[in-house]
């Protein structure tokens, strides 16, 4: 009977553990604690965007329904506490290692390091994750669905 | 010492008896559990000759609740409605200029390093031509 409820226990351990490896369950984690500001955008909300039919300001006529059609989460996270950012920096990183992510762009200067990583699957791009590290704080996007390459395109292309 | 069958025919009353008897010395090496002696009847019986022993079945179906529990429970918060979030905004608007600012920084931040990685380019080319001017001479 103890080898079952250990069995158990640490069954339960590896799937809490499990679940903070995942965008909202990174969020979920932080979101609550203090010094964080979080933002949250559901499918329901990108829905109601698309249905907006606005243009991306300053961004090389790349209209919102382009993006939003397929989007089904938006996730940030924004702290200035050194020991938060820590943790959130370690619990993105465990994300990307264990995911299919690849790493896009990685900068890194005196002050700022900061990685872009994303699911690519041929013409499209989904799942991106920043992960900026500063002096003034952490901060962190993930934005779950699919975006078309031509989307991405026109993003970088704005001044 | 009693034979199985003896002590099946022990009832409630007589094992008491046993219990409290002092006099009784416990052999050396009777260090028996109580899943061993039930094994020790389900072999009796004959249920070894083939089935599981009773032990073994109520282990097996132990683990096997265990499991559905724990995967019950995880599907139920997988897909509850209410394990999600609370949405930022209400306004859609608003909404949206949240979003038009993450993929700014994000087209700003690829750019960035798009930037960075041709000016290393560029700066690589010059020393490949000064080694090719330098091998045809």
């Amino acid at each position: 009977m103890k080898k079952i409820v250990s069995f158990i226990v640490v069954f339960f351990a590896l799937y809490v553990s499990a679940s903070a490896q995942t965008s909202r369950g990174i969020y979920q984690k932080f979101s609550q604690g203090k010094g964080v500001e979080a933002v949250y955008v559901s499918p329901a909300t990108f829905k109601l965007m698309s249905g907006l039919n606005m243009d991306l300001d300053d961004m090389a006529g790349l209209r919102l329904g382009d993006i939003t059609a397929d989007l089904t989460g938006l996730y940030i996270l924004d702290t200035e506490s050194k020991e938060v950012g820590r943790k959130i920096a370690e619990e993105v990183r465990k994300m990307v290692d264990a995911g299919k992510y690849e790493l896009l762009v990685s900068t890194k200067d005196d002050t700022d390091d900061t990685s872009i990583y994303a699911h690519i699957d041929g013409d499209t791009v989904s799942d991106f994750v920043l992960l900026d590290i500063s002096p003034d704080g952490v901060h962190w996007i993930s934005i779950e669905g699919r975006i078309p390459m031509e989307a991405i395109q026109k993003m970088m292309a704005q001044e | 010492m009693k034979s199985l069958e003896e002590i099946e025919k022990l009832d409630r009353r007589r094992l008491g008896e046993i219990a409290h008897d002092t006099s009784i010395k416990v052999p050396d090496g009777l260090g028996r559990t109580t899943g061993e002696m039930l094994d020790a009847l389900d072999r009796a019986r004959g249920l070894a000759d083939g089935g599981m022993s009773l032990r073994t079945k109520r282990t097996v179906a132990s683990i096997a609740a265990g499991l559905v529990l724990v995967v019950g429970i995880g599907l139920a918060s997988h897909f509850s409605p209410e394990a999600g979030p609370a949405d930022t905004f209400d306004d859609p608007y608003l909404a949206y200029a949240q979003v038009q600012e993450s993929f700014g920084r994000i087209g700003r931040a690829m750019k960035s390093g798009v930037d960075r990685a041709d000016e290393g380019v560029e700066s690589f080319s010059k020393p490949v031509e000064i080694v090719k001017k330098s091998l045809n001479h």
